[in-house]
């Protein structure tokens, strides 16, 4: 579990909790800003509105730092923050009638099929087929079978009961599988 | 599948690729932790003036930006100020200045303008001329020393509004360079920093702008240089918030 340790060279001049609170969310940032940043694109945030995004969840983090509770994965907790507010800009998205379709398109495995990928195009590839998950269930899939959070904090980050998670969990495999095999063959043809 | 099931042993890789993602772009996570410095900096009257406009759909962001800065505002008594309805990011990270010299140091990255806070959560500032027009007392005309630093006759009623003054002055170029460096600009990047460290030498923002400075000289293939801008920023701020961002940026150095 990661500490959210304060900075030492904070001036003592400031009132005692206000400079702690600002310590902690920009040494939060400091440590898991990067985490954020991956996970929101994960969530279908796109490329040009991840800063603001990232913004707005740091901003929520700060307000209710005060109330985290330390037995959860920091990341976790910053997770359940992401997912909201991913959820948020996606309905605000198809308000503005914009669709996300990043990564719609096929991806290119190269010419031969044997070829191996390169990273970033297993990157590109993971996140098309994320895209092609429910985004509640996708949620799931991501806090799980990439952060390696474990179901029970999943379900409590997510408010959502135990049996729901491990639901949306298995139907989002059997989607990230069907999917990446879609991709990929969209790629070859 | 089960959720029990382990997933097939190919997208097992793919999905422990994904785990090991390259760093986001080093300047993308520069303007976000200025971003979230500013407004808790600038309390309630962020919250009121702009997040409610530029967040009308999330009321919980504005209302954090105004619960935070609320709290630190009424310690500091500067609510009187809150009121006046300008400078308000920049009046109370003035008197932060003058509280905690520390603080200006860690914080500096964020310190509020008048200019630019309009920009604040949606989009970076544009590239502007600098400086902006003065906010200021008439009956306290400032004086500026060579340094940027305000004259002492001036600080009776207006030392506030003159700090605040010279801050949104160098917020101004910071915030400029910074537009510069996000539309890939380095030359002029490093152009609008060099006229900061000339008219700013000993300002609050030296911090960002050396910051600043070796992600420019980064992205305009300057490797030796960054990397000696960088060793240097490091020993000069060795707990810097941008310290991970720097260092993120000379990792690309080929």
């Amino acid at each position: 579990m990661t500490e959210l340790a304060l900075d030492p060279h904070l001036s003592v001049d400031v009132p005692e909790p206000e400079v702690t609170q600002r310590a902690r969310i920009h040494t939060l940032y400091a440590e898991h800003g990067s985490y954020v940043f991956h996970s929101l694109r994960r969530l279908g945030v796109r490329s040009f509105e991840v800063e603001d995004v990232m913004h707005e969840v740091f901003m929520i983090a700060h307000r209710r730092i005060e109330s985290y509770n330390q037995e959860v994965p920091v990341r976790a907790w910053l997770f359940g923050i992401a997912y909201r507010k991913a959820a948020d800009f996606r309905k605000q998205a198809r308000h503005r009638h914009e669709t996300c379709e990043e990564h719609e398109e096929a991806i290119d495995l190269g010419a031969s099929p044997e070829e191996q990928i390169g990273q970033q195009q297993q990157r590109q590839l993971v996140l098309a087929a994320l895209e092609k998950i429910e985004l509640s269930r996708r949620a799931v899939f991501v806090m799980h079978d990439i952060d390696e959070t474990p179901v029970p904090i999943i379900a409590e980050q997510l408010a959502i009961p135990l049996n729901t998670a491990y639901s949306r969990l298995r139907l989002a495999r059997a989607e990230f599988s069907d999917a990446v095999h879609r991709l990929r063959s969209r790629g070859r043809a | 599948m089960s959720a029990d099931e382990p997933l097939d042993a190919e997208l097992v890789a793919l999905l422990r690729s994904e785990r090991v993602a390259p760093a986001p772009p080093a300047d993308l996570l520069l303007r976000v932790q200025a971003k979230i410095t500013h407004a808790i900096d600038a309390g309630p009257g962020f919250a009121q003036d702009h997040g409610t406009q530029h967040l009308g759909a999330n009321g919980e962001v504005a209302s954090a930006a105004a619960s935070a800065g609320s709290s630190l505002a009424a310690k500091l008594g500067l609510l009187a100020v809150f009121g006046a309805g300008i400078g308000v990011g920049a009046t109370s990270h003035a008197l932060l200045v003058e509280n905690s010299s520390t603080i200006v140091t860690i914080y500096s990255g964020a310190s509020a303008t008048l200019a630019s806070s309009n920009a604040i959560v949606s989009v970076p500032p544009p590239p502007q001329e600098v400086p902006v027009e003065p906010v200021r007392s008439a009956e306290t005309p400032l004086r500026k020393g060579g340094d940027g630093a305000t004259s002492r006759s001036a600080e009776v009623d207006g030392s506030v509004v003159g700090r605040d003054t010279d801050l949104a002055a160098e917020r101004n170029l910071i915030d400029t360079a910074r537009a510069a460096l996000a539309r890939g600009d380095s030359a002029g990047t490093l152009a609008v920093l060099g006229r900061h460290q000339r008219e700013f030498s000993k300002g609050k923002l030296v911090e960002e702008r050396e910051a600043l400075r070796v992600l420019a000289l980064v992205r305009s293939g300057k490797g030796a240089e960054a990397r000696q801008q960088g060793a240097q920023f490091q020993r000069a701020y060795p707990q810097s918030f941008f310290g991970k961002a720097i260092e993120a940026a000379l990792q690309t150095i080929p």
